[in-house]
């Protein structure tokens, strides 16, 4: 053994502690295992789930809410029940207007935005000729298959619905399926003319007014 | 073998296994009582140091990204504790008979050897903290110059002159009856 040897063996030996006793070492180790939360996967699902329960009934809640139809149209799939609830009449994905709910005194005329052609404004409509002009426009965008005359561009009615969608008096709309859509003016008054098909065959033509918001059906 | 075990149940530990943090704990317990020990110098204040360690390695585990051995980690964070008990003893009063001990007057060989085991302290209370720290890792941990400049975060150059100049220090200290003053370095 050389002396560095001996040196090294010499002082390690003065700097040799003796183990901790097992009473203490259990102390030690439980002490310090016990600051450490157990891990609870458990908890964090948990949290998550009712987070994203909380987010699907928000989302459903703002969905079904009524007044604006652009909502509307993006939740073809929803349930009868919440479009009851919500006061909105269910429509098919081509526009036509199913029967009124049961108990719902208010017929209302619905259809899907973008869907119901705008024939067009026309002016003063106290004016006879005009509105001979606006009936037979809607006559004609509103045909059998719903398509325009030869030569006449049909316009999407998606703004006057979206209009028309706010209109609270818009329950007292005839029940049936809005055909086609126009605007115009009545003494001076700003109208959506809202031609209405209903379910036994005939058509409506009616005003819609607003401040305040009625319904009156065109001569 | 050991080191495969650790590293297993280091694994185990980073994901939440308490059993495996305690298996751990309890391999490495002595480890690190024995540097809190020889640093702190007091036993009790070490046995607070010790915990100190134990907690922050139970805490810390999950955060050990493997880049160091985790023996090297240990020690660090066991020299950290250390250090933070001689922080915190400095604040606090001590009574007189901790400060010194007279060994004057020892005679047999067994005497010697406990005094010298009880006078240890004492030489390495009078050590600067920084060789203190050195020359436990090397000589009591036995971890090389490159793995104590990893535990200290210094040149391998200064972990060497800290320990050379600390065993010099503690020969002094020790009445140079153990400790060869002149000895350098055993990696020499």
């Amino acid at each position: 053994m050389t002396e560095h040897d001996a040196g090294e063996e010499s002082i390690r030996a003065l700097l040799a502690v003796e183990p901790l006793d097992e009473v203490a070492r259990r102390r030690l180790v439980t002490t310090a295992v016990r600051t450490t939360r157990p891990s609870r996967p458990g908890r964090w699902i948990a949290i998550a789930a009712a987070v994203v329960v909380v987010l699907v009934v928000l989302g459903a809640v703002v969905l079904a809410s009524p007044g604006d139809d652009r909502r509307q149209a993006a939740t073809p799939a929803r349930t009868p029940a919440a479009e009851q609830q919500s006061g909105i009449a269910p429509v098919s994905p081509s526009g036509s207007l199913a029967a009124p709910a049961a108990g719902n005194s208010s017929p209302r005329a619905s259809a899907a935005p973008g869907s119901v052609p705008d024939a067009g404004e026309f002016g003063d409509l106290s004016d006879p000729a005009n509105l001979a002009q606006l009936r037979a426009a809607l006559t004609a965008v509103a045909g059998p298959d719903t398509t325009a005359p030869f030569g006449t561009t049909l316009r999407d009615g998606h703004t006057l619905m979206t209009a028309l969608a706010t209109r609270p008096c818009r329950g007292s709309l005839p029940a049936g399926t809005i055909a086609a859509v126009a605007s115009g003016t009545i003494d001076g008054r700003r109208v959506i003319v809202v031609l209405t098909t209903t379910s036994d065959g005939d058509r409506s033509i009616d005003a819609v007014f607003s401040d305040p918001c009625t319904v009156r059906p065109l001569p | 073998m050991r080191d495969d075990d650790d590293a297993a149940l280091v694994a185990r530990a980073s994901a939440g296994d308490r059993r495996a943090l305690e298996l751990l704990l309890d391999r490495h317990a002595d480890r690190i009582h024995a540097v809190c020990r020889r640093i702190v110098t007091h036993p009790e204040d070490a046995l607070d140091a010790t915990q100190e360690a134990m907690i922050a390695v139970a805490r810390g585990i999950t955060r050990f990204d493997g880049r160091a051995a985790f023996t090297t980690w240990l020690h660090r964070v066991a020299t950290n504790a250390a250090l933070d008990e001689l922080r915190r003893a400095r604040r606090r009063p001590r009574p007189v008979e901790d400060r010194a001990i007279d060994h004057a007057g020892a005679g047999s060989a067994i005497e010697d050897r406990v005094t010298a085991r009880i006078d240890v302290d004492g030489a390495l209370r009078a050590l600067p903290e920084d060789f203190r720290v050195a020359v436990v890792l090397r000589d009591l941990c036995d971890l090389d110059y490159a793995e104590i400049a990893d535990v200290l975060d210094v040149p391998a150059g200064t972990v060497r002159s800290r320990i050379a100049r600390g065993r010099a220090a503690l020969a002094e200290h020790l009445g140079n009856r153990t400790v060869p003053a002149n000895r350098q370095s055993d990696d020499d």
